[in-house]
């Protein structure tokens, strides 16, 4: 346990390196980055709408959804080519492909975990948003969201390992995810017809946990935790199991 | 760099392997940092000491009701999600409802009722929960400010239903604040009731009011002309006149026609001047007539025109008091009609259980709350090291 986690605490480290440099913030980009994006979608929302939508104040709204967003985007990102791009640590006996993609995903989780607290706070000082109203509801959805979108980049990861098509489908997943994400819409706003179809996509409920939290009780939301953490399971097992037998392809490069 | 990594890394490995398995679990608590120790571990500790053993019991007592006047209906959901917040005067009512329970007056005005500190500073109540508590002073503001985390008022918009919440240290206390709040709630419906009510009621009763003095005074302005003047309708005293010359001027005609058939038939009788004389009156008279008609300072026609602006004046004021007696009516029926209602669906029930504090949930969240702070703490820490090594 501990051996796995010194390698993957290396990669991670030296990830950040490769990725930010040592120069100016260095490491700090990792948590600079998804802030000002979020800061600067923030931003041009609050510009462009009316500070309360169907009754919910817009700066937290984005905040929650933008964040989601950004991490599942980010972490489902960064570990599609994150093997190929690291094929030269292969040659290290320690190191396994899941340590690269636990690694690349942990540090996304870190990075948009501390935007999230930065952005939440800011807005806190500002009046903007209450405290959370149920921190334990937050930290989960927030983390059922980390492990969906890990699993579903390890799927992507092996399956991208086996055929080259998966690097031009899944930016158009990505795209597509946008809307059906759940970041830029709630569940409640939709008819109630579509809201059944809308929730098989086991995303928006991860973010409708979050802004439960934020919300409180009295600005209605949708989710069931077990569909997500569902979705999560198998397609890390469907991931792993790809992987496993990938493995071999990475070795003969 | 990787030097000072590698001589890291090998003393841990060795250390592991030759210690014994007690020592093992000691270096592993030796090794725990300082910081995590301070930051995390001892505050759980903390927490967990005054939630388990310290923390009083509160029991929550829950209300549920509805602003809803008697003609509108609630906006459906699809219909709030067309018309965005879809503010309908209903859904305003009960913000005005929310906003007056969250508001010192209502606090007030349930002091009047209930004793309130007698209920939240109590001895038996441990410091922090109580009501202004530690920080607090005896100010009414600070005891409003402690207040507010036992009170919850929301509003659901999709089903118009608003929640009221009340947390105390004993079951009756929670049940009793809760009901009283309520009917202050429902005493400011009431006036609101009221108010739009009286309003528009009163604004058509001035109207009405104003209406019928100005048929007055146009009836009196007619009288007075009529006694003035003489005559009830200057119309008929006209025809009268008009008449009276059509009449004169026929008796003129025959004598005209008879004058000039005695002229022709006996030139020199003595009877012409007779007759003369006679059409001379008539034609007098007719000029006379004439004059009282049109044309001189005191004629007719002047006044005609006097009276029809004074009739006028009267038919429009009759039906200004007409109009405005109909929108008193309306006015009176719509005040009835747009009652507001403060029904409540779910009256405050008595507890028999203690709700709050919920125990090792807080505590949990506490400590992972902890944990993420933590978490954040050390990777700027990291960061600002990491950045600073390599300036």
């Amino acid at each position: 346990m501990r051996y796995h986690g010194r390698v993957i605490g290396a990669l991670f480290m030296r990830e950040t390196i490769t990725r930010y440099g040592r120069e100016g913030l260095g490491f700090l980009w990792l948590i600079g980055e998804p802030l000002i994006f979020c800061l600067g979608v923030m931003g041009l929302w609050a510009v462009m709408k009316p500070e309360y939508e169907h009754g919910v104040r817009v700066a937290p709204f984005v905040m929650t959804g933008y964040m989601c967003l950004l991490l599942f985007r980010h972490i489902v990102g960064y570990n599609l080519n994150a093997l190929q791009a690291n094929v030269g640590l292969m040659h290290h006996r320690a190191v396994k492909p899941l340590h690269i993609y636990v690694s690349r995903a942990l540090m996304e989780f870190s990075g948009a975990t501390v935007a999230f607290a930065i952005v939440y706070i800011i807005l806190l000082v500002l009046g903007a948003v209450s405290p959370p109203h149920d921190v334990l509801l937050m930290y989960s959805g927030w983390l059922i969201l980390f492990w969906f979108s890990t699993g579903l980049s390890l799927t992507f990861s092996a399956l991208s390992i086996r055929f080259e098509v998966m690097e031009r489908i899944v930016p158009v997943f990505m795209y597509l995810m946008i809307p059906l994400s759940g970041a830029f819409i709630m569940v409640d706003w939709l008819p109630d017809a579509y809201q059944r179809i809308y929730l098989l996509i086991p995303m928006p409920h991860t973010v409708e946990m979050v802004r439960a939290a934020t919300f409180g009780e009295f600005v209605p939301t949708h989710y069931h935790p077990w569909y997500p953490i569902a979705w999560s399971a198998v397609l890390t097992l469907v991931g792993l199991a790809l992987l496993a037998t990938a493995r071999r392809r990475v070795d003969v490069e | 760099m990787s030097n000072s990594e590698l001589r890291y890394l090998g003393p841990l490995d060795n250390e592991r392997g030759s210690s014994a398995r007690r020592d093992g679990v000691l270096s592993t608590l030796r090794r725990i940092p300082a910081s995590f120790v301070l930051a995390v571990l001892a505050p759980t500790l903390i927490a967990a000491i005054y939630l388990l053993f310290i923390a009083s019991p509160r029991y929550v007592s829950e209300a549920r009701f509805i602003v809803r006047s008697s003609v509108e209906q609630q906006p459906s959901s699809l219909g709030m999600a067309l018309q965005g917040v879809g503010l309908s005067s209903a859904s305003t009512d009960n913000f005005a409802v929310q906003e007056y329970l969250s508001s010192p007056a209502a606090l007030q005005e349930l002091g009047s009722k209930f004793d309130l500190r007698s209920a939240y500073d109590r001895p038996d109540v441990d410091i922090l929960s109580r009501v202004p508590g530690v920080l607090g002073d005896d100010s009414f503001v600070s005891f409003r400010k402690g207040l507010s985390r036992y009170m919850t008022v929301g509003y659901d918009s999709t089903t118009g239903i608003s929640t009221l919440r009340v947390e105390a240290f004993s079951a009756k206390d929670a049940q009793r604040i809760n009901a009283l709040l309520l009917d202050g709630g429902e005493a400011l419906v009431n006036r609101l009731n009221r108010r739009s009510a009286t309003d528009a009621v009163q604004e058509a009763e001035v109207t009405l009011r104003e209406a019928r003095e100005r048929l007055n005074a146009a009836q009196t302005a007619l009288t007075s002309f009529r006694t003035r003047e003489r005559f009830i309708d200057p119309q008929s005293t006209a025809r009268e006149g008009a008449n009276l010359i059509g009449e004169l001027a026929v008796q003129l005609a025959t004598l005209r026609a008879e004058r000039n058939q005695l002229a022709a038939t006996a030139p020199q009788s003595p009877q012409l001047q007779a007759l003369d004389s006679r059409i001379g009156a008539y034609q007098a008279q007719i000029a006379a007539e004439q004059g009282k008609l049109a044309g001189a300072a005191d004629s007719l026609a002047p006044k005609i025109s006097t009276y029809d602006s004074l009739m006028l004046e009267r038919e429009f004021a009759d039906k200004l008091v007409a109009s405005a007696t109909a929108a008193l009516n309306t006015a009176q029926l719509e005040a009835r009609r747009k009652q507001l209602y403060l029904d409540q669906i779910v009256t405050p029930d008595l507890p028999d259980k203690p709700q709050e504090p919920k125990r090792w949930l807080t505590l949990l969240a506490v400590l992972s709350s902890l944990l993420v702070a933590y978490g954040i703490g050390w990777m700027l820490w990291a960061g600002v090291r990491e950045s600073r090594a390599h300036a």
